[in-house]
């Protein structure tokens, strides 16, 4: 989909592949002339908005994307596939469970501080077995180190 | 207090006249808000609902004014009650739908509705006469407070208050907006508004019912949150839209209004020869025919003995008393139904006298 924006005699021309016009909500032409007609102001304030986003590389990749992420939360025992599936998370602790899943931009550092303990362990002992089982045997070891040093304060918590 | 003392009380919906012409007859802001460590109740069990119950009913009933509030648990009510209150806008469709553990909080001295295990946790729903987002939005934020002495709510720096749905997630408020729209709905441009509206992520929808044939004129405007905007970011704009509705709503019935083929005068003219000679009149009649009742009042068309917002008070807390009782005996299937509505509606227009004006004669 091709977005031609004319801004005092200025051309700003964005091309869109499918997905990301439908995630941006601009794939139904017929729709986008009836906003024009109908809500001139708001429809240019929101293209504004977008041609920002996207030329100021606010884009972020629409939903899917793959991630390695813990595949169920430890406390209520919803799946990443029922929240892929359903839009819906759990329990309040999924956001930190699914956190890579949620923002795909997440720094993990950021997400580890926000997490509780039994979750952060949980997490970090799925990824050690992902290390181990593709012979990454340099973050295995770090993983390791993390999952020891976390282990009286899970006793502590629990 | 009983359901049947809530389902007496008159809705209070106003329609605002000075400053949106009466097309905004309401405004409901919504807050969410969930207790860590419980499951949202979409995936929990009868046993975690109850739990989470017993932790929020009695902060709410904690707070003053709330002791006596109307609280029942959804298994308690009937098919037929669980549809008045919908009609009245004091349950969600979700609500309507659940069961164990799952309770609604009605206090008679202010204009709020507590669900307890909806979708979420805590929903509290603030209504309002007319297009006035603040009351609502100061009225939540001090109960949000007084329950926060109490309760410990599920809050992320990153995402704010946490929800079921992520993308709600945040100051957890949304806000909804009733709209009067005969004109645009005579006019036939509801479809082409409802696709525009779309593509600036404010969706509307029938107040009464899922059907676009059945709306009595009447809909529900919802701004959905975008992600990681604030709510006075998300009241702006949502009143900004708000504005270009009324303005395109006023248009067309002026339009209409100036049809030299008397075009309103003629529908106007037929719904109330429905109103007071039909012996048999359905519940989606009486809406229409009531919804033009009031663009006939707003447009001066009607003149009453009473004043004008008296009038448009009575006409719709009329529409919405025949909503909640077809609502509570469609359950029993009351074949006689129709013929008792279309005795009120005769009795209605004889308790409220009126005429016509001029252009008509």
């Amino acid at each position: 989909m091709f977005l031609t924006q004319i801004v005092n005699g200025q051309v700003s021309e964005l091309a869109l592949c499918e997905a990301c016009a439908r995630a941006k909500g601009l794939f139904d032409p017929q729709s986008l002339t009836f906003a024009e007609k109908f809500f001139p102001e708001e429809f240019k304030n929101r293209v504004d908005k977008l041609v920002r986003e996207l030329t100021q590389g606010e884009h972020t990749q629409p939903a899917g994307k793959q991630l390695e992420n813990l595949e169920s939360c430890p406390v209520c025992g919803f799946g990443i596939e029922d929240y892929r599936r359903t839009g819906h998370l759990g329990c309040p602790d999924c956001y930190s469970v699914f956190a890579r899943e949620l923002d795909p931009t997440a720094e993990p550092e950021q997400e580890e501080k926000e997490e509780s303990t039994p979750v952060l362990l949980a997490r970090l002992q799925q990824e050690l077995q992902q290390a181990v089982a593709r012979e990454d045997y340099e973050r295995a070891a770090r993983l390791r180190d993390q999952i020891n040093a976390l282990s009286p304060r899970a006793r502590n918590e629990g | 207090m009983k359901v049947e003392a809530i389902l007496n009380t008159p809705p209070m919906w106003e329609p605002d006249r000075n400053t949106t012409g009466g097309v905004v007859v309401g405004s409901i802001v919504r807050m969410v808000r969930n207790l860590p460590g419980h499951p949202f109740p979409g995936w929990s069990t009868a046993e975690s609902r109850a739990e989470v119950a017993d932790k929020v009913i009695p902060a709410i009933k904690n707070i003053r004014g709330f002791k006596s509030a109307f609280t029942a648990e959804m298994t308690s009510l009937s098919y037929g009650e669980r549809r008045a209150l919908l009609t009245r806008k004091q349950l969600t469709p979700c609500m309507a739908a659940r069961q164990d553990g799952c309770y609604v909080l009605i206090p008679r001295s202010r204009p709020l509705v507590f669900m307890v295990n909806e979708e979420e946790h805590l929903v509290v729903h603030h209504f309002q006469n007319g297009l006035d987002f603040d009351s609502g939005l100061d009225a939540l934020f001090q109960l949000d407070s007084l329950l926060q002495q109490e309760l410990k709510f599920a809050y992320q720096g990153q995402h704010g208050y946490l929800t079921s749905i992520p993308s709600e997630a945040g100051d957890a408020l949304q806000l909804y907006c009733l709209l009067h729209l005969p004109g645009l709905t005579c006019a036939n441009m509801m479809n082409q508004v409802t696709k525009a509206l779309e593509k600036l992520h404010v969706s509307i929808s029938p107040y009464f019912s899922d059907s676009q044939d059945d709306t009595g004129h009447l809909y529900v405007l919802f701004s959905i949150p975008g992600p990681e905007e604030s709510t006075d970011e998300l009241k702006d704009s949502f009143l900004h839209v708000i504005s270009h509705i009324v303005r395109r709503e006023q248009q067309v019935r002026d339009k209409l209004q100036a049809d030299p083929g008397l075009y309103l005068h003629d529908a106007i003219s037929r719904a109330y020869g429905l109103l007071t000679n039909c012996r048999r009149l359905s519940i989606k009649e009486l809406r229409d025919a009531v919804s033009l009742l009031r663009l006939g009042t707003l447009q001066g068309i009607i003149r009453w003995q009473e004043n004008e917002r008296d009038m448009l008070i009575a006409l719709n807390h009329f529409c919405l008393e025949q909503a909640t009782l077809t609502a509570q005996a469609e359950e029993k299937g009351d074949p006689l139904l129709c013929i008792r509505r279309a005795a009120a509606a005769r009795l209605f227009l004889n308790n409220h006298p009126h005429q016509f004006s001029d252009t008509l004669a």
